[in-house]
């Protein structure tokens, strides 16, 4: 009896220790990995927003003098870059020498000037300057600002002021004028 | 000569069948030594899990300071077989292998950390024990051996028992990248891995 206990006792202390490996082994267990490939991508921004002044109106232009118009054209220029080294805003006229017109009368980009004391001209300069990279007309354009575009975010507003400085222009039939001044920024 | 050995043949019959008694009775209750035959049969819990849909999340717009969610989720599917006796949980396991830098622009170098991925989990039936039921930054660290420190989500763990010990589960796991409050992000498009593992414990 002592002998068949004992074996007993032996077979059970086995039993448990292949019960404690076999325990063991499901704790642990891995699965094989699975992967999901992310991609998000964020645009590059360069906007150019005309708060007010959008729609400019002078009641009563006078020959032979400078006309300024009454209230500013307020301009916020935005970007978000991963490259370049300047952001530039520049002012034009699509036809410059019908900047505005009446019929089949017309003033030219010359006669149409713009100030932006932030910005490049400071004082009343005419829309007669170069376009810049793809942006402007030959002679119908006017670089309003340079900015650095360091750092790559970042914007700001500006307020231009336009006038039609009729000095030297004595008799300009008279009508209504109407043109279109357009606003564009880019990056070099 | 043929008589006499017929006759002695005759007397010594009965002397044999009398002697092959004596050692036939002398034979009964004799038994061998015991001879042990092991056996033994291993069946080894399962435990797989992969993406049936959605391994590939894309966003095409990113947009600074703010929640920008991955239009479609990833569909996760689990299946285990395993002894509730020997197996307290499975648990499944979400992570980025570097955590600063989960999703990396590879043009200029700049990363969006883990702490900016967020995974929300749609649970299929039954309910998990435990889930990120809102969106929940991967910034959590391994479970088990599986993952990465503070680079990591759980996205479920269940007890296993008797009901449930053999069972092939599908969740919806959302994706989130959250730019609030962060820094702006350079444009460009920022690409990594998400890494999906089970394991028991």
């Amino acid at each position: 009896m002592k002998l068949h206990t004992k074996w007993a006792l032996l077979g059970a202390v086995a039993a448990m220790s292949l019960g404690a490996a076999s325990a063991q082994a499901q704790v642990g267990l891995t699965s094989s990995v699975a992967n999901v490939q992310i991609n998000a991508t964020k645009n590059s921004v360069l906007t150019v927003a005309v708060n007010s002044g959008g729609t400019q109106t002078l009641a009563s232009l006078t020959d032979n003098a400078a006309n300024p118009f009454a209230s500013p054209v307020n301009i916020t220029t935005t970007w978000d870059l991963n490259a370049g080294t300047s952001v530039v805003l520049v002012g034009s006229f699509a036809t410059p020498a019908q900047a505005l017109a009446s019929g089949g009368n017309f003033i030219t980009s010359t006669y149409v000037k713009g100030k932006m004391a932030t910005g490049t001209p400071t004082t009343f300069t005419a829309f007669t300057g170069a376009g810049v990279g793809s942006v402007g007309t030959a002679g119908g354009s006017l670089t309003l600002f340079t900015a650095s575009a360091a750092p790559l975010a970042g914007n700001r507003t500006d307020n231009l002021d336009l006038e039609i400085d009729l000095t030297g222009h004595p008799n300009l039939v008279p009508g209504t004028y109407s043109g279109t001044l357009n606003l564009q920024a880019i990056v070099q | 000569m043929t008589p006499p050995r017929s006759w002695l043949r005759l007397l010594l019959l009965p002397v044999f069948l009398a002697a092959g008694e004596k050692q036939a009775a002398a034979q009964v209750g004799t038994v061998s030594t015991a001879k042990v035959v092991s056996l033994a049969a291993t069946k080894t819990g399962k435990l797989t899990m992969g993406v049936i849909a959605g391994a590939a999340q894309t966003l095409a717009n990113l947009t600074d300071n703010t929640t920008n969610n991955f239009p479609t989720p990833v569909v996760i599917q689990t299946q285990w077989d395993l002894n509730p006796g020997q197996t307290g949980s499975v648990n499944v396991i979400g992570w980025f292998s570097v955590p600063a830098q989960a999703l990396l622009n590879g043009a200029t170098g700049t990363s969006i950390p883990s702490s900016r991925l967020k995974g929300q989990l749609s649970p299929g039936a039954p309910a998990p024990t435990s889930y990120p039921a809102v969106f929940t930054a991967f910034t959590q660290n391994a479970v088990g051996g599986i993952g990465t420190a503070g680079g990591s989500l759980r996205l479920f763990s269940i007890n296993i028992t008797g009901a449930n010990k053999t069972v092939t589960r599908t969740d919806n796991l959302n994706l989130q990248i959250d730019l609030t409050g962060a820094a702006i992000l350079p444009p460009g498009t920022y690409s990594g891995t998400l890494n999906i593992e089970a394991v028991t414990q």
